[in-house]
């Protein structure tokens, strides 16, 4: 049995997984809509984490979870989540007679043991669909794939409780109540841009927001200092794989949620949106301009020392404090309802 | 900027991966090729793997050692893997210890590596 689901391919799994889930119900949010209304734009440096082999000291979103929390949350969906299980058969009957009852099931797998994606890395925030199943087979909706796949029940059992950090445990949700079909966009969406000024500009923590790409920016100056030279570039890779390469749709998210603010404008017609996405625009140039400069250093063709790179963060940081200042205050005034 | 930005990412190989980017009037979603950073990250993590082979050949360190190493695992990962304890798994490590080990654990950590016993006893190339 396999539900009439549409497949959308997107750039962040989760934000894709929750679009495809409310276009089933019925209401046509696009990704980036959803990735705004989430609130999953966010920095954090964590200088904490050991350097060791590829695991990240960066992010780039919010915790896995989050933005399925938050833009279900605004949206007034009504839905389940069920956060760990701790017997592995139980889990899997629990998505079967949710299917059986013709309902979608989202779920959190690590990326590792997947079959269809090249990339082998214990990364434990990706989410997928389940969406059908016949016989020992599943039908599975993964955005970051451009088509449906299917997966075996001891592979899916595998990737639903894979360990490591943020371990899913078996993490499921879906939507309880079929919602109304004209949900209450303004609110929505300004509770969304709140949340991610508040995070980006309002957090009293060196390491998150604005003030995590400063103290990035202050790590780097010192960086070959610290880890020697070869060290030092492996740093910066796993900087831009983090940024560039992990389902970001470009620059750290920056473009998807430029994209976001365009649509806005669009929606609650306030054309000054349109301004505040090409800023957002330009902010996203100079980040990929960053990484660019990043990949010629460990190319070693023409390249900058660490003093201009750590310089250039220092710019891009300047800009976003500007950016989410002056959409704060927007907000704040002219966006009463 | 946009463009030329995309004609110096599309130089590099690689996998390919949703892009937004911005055309004047409208957002359009396309495939983009990927930065090759994994690769560079991976080189440190090849020669890691090129010692470890050389320990195993002059018998210093078990087979284990080596599966761990080209699988990306550490020692507490497996130990989550296969409820096996930390302090087990790196006694496990050394050569005598590895030989005498029973078909049981062995199994166990050929699973969690998707490949056979007798795989698991060897290295490969």
């Amino acid at each position: 049995m396999t539900l009439n689901f549409e497949h959308r391919s997107a750039a962040h799994c989760e934000a894709g997984v929750v679009s495809n889930l409310l276009n089933f119900y019925g209401i046509q949010l696009s990704e980036p809509m959803i990735f705004g209304i989430g609130a999953g734009l966010y920095f954090i440096n964590m200088p904490f984490v050991p350097f060791k082999g590829n695991m990240s000291k960066f992010s780039f979103r919010t915790l896995p979870g989050g933005i399925f929390v938050h833009a279900m949350k605004n949206l007034q969906v009504k839905v389940s989540m069920k956060k760990r299980f701790f017997n592995e058969e139980k889990a899997m009957k629990e998505v079967d007679n949710l299917l059986a009852q013709g309902i979608p099931v989202g779920n959190g797998v690590g990326l590792y043991f997947l079959p269809y994606t090249p990339i082998r890395i214990h990364f434990n925030a990706h989410h997928l669909c389940v969406v059908g199943k016949e016989g020992y087979e599943y039908t599975i909706s993964d955005p970051t794939v451009s088509t449906i796949q299917k997966l075996s029940y001891d592979t899916l059992k595998k990737v639903r409780f894979s360990k490591g950090m943020f371990a899913p445990k078996g993490k499921m949700y879906w939507v309880k109540e079929k919602p109304s079909s004209s949900p209450d966009l303004h609110t929505a969406i300004m509770n969304g841009l709140k949340t991610t000024c508040k995070n980006m500009i309002g957090t009293p923590i060196f390491a998150i927001g604005i003030r995590g790409i400063v103290s990035l920016s202050r790590q780097i100056r010192k960086l070959e200092a610290r880890y020697g030279e070869q060290d030092a570039l492996i740093f910066l890779a796993t900087l831009l794989q983090s940024m560039e390469e992990f389902g970001t749709g470009g620059a750290g998210f920056r473009f998807l949620y430029s994209a976001f603010l365009y649509e806005t404008a669009e929606i609650l017609n306030k054309p000054e949106f349109k301004d505040f996405a090409t800023e957002m625009n330009n902010i996203g140039d100079l980040w990929r301009q960053f990484a660019l400069e990043c990949g010629r250093k460990f190319k070693k063709r023409n390249e900058e020392s660490y003093d201009q790179l750590a310089d250039r963060l220092l710019e891009i940081s300047a800009k976003e404090k500007e950016f989410f200042v002056a959409l704060r205050k927007y907000i704040k005034t002219a966006c009463k309802k | 900027m946009e463009a030329r930005v995309n004609d110096k990412l599309a130089e590099t190989t690689g996998e390919q991966m949703v892009q937004y980017y911005f055309d004047g009037k409208e957002w359009h979603k396309k495939w983009e090729k990927k930065f090759d950073a994994c690769a560079v990250v991976m080189t440190k993590h090849s020669q890691e793997i090129e010692t470890i082979r050389q320990q195993v050949l002059d018998g210093q360190l078990s087979p284990l050692a080596y599966h761990i190493q080209t699988n990306l695992f550490n020692v507490k990962l497996l130990s989550s893997y296969t409820k096996i304890p930390k302090r087990h798994i790196k006694k496990h490590l050394t050569p005598d210890v590895f030989n005498q080990l029973d078909e049981e654990t062995l199994k166990k950590y050929a699973a969690v590596f998707e490949i056979t016993v007798e795989e698991l006893k060897e290295i490969s190339e």
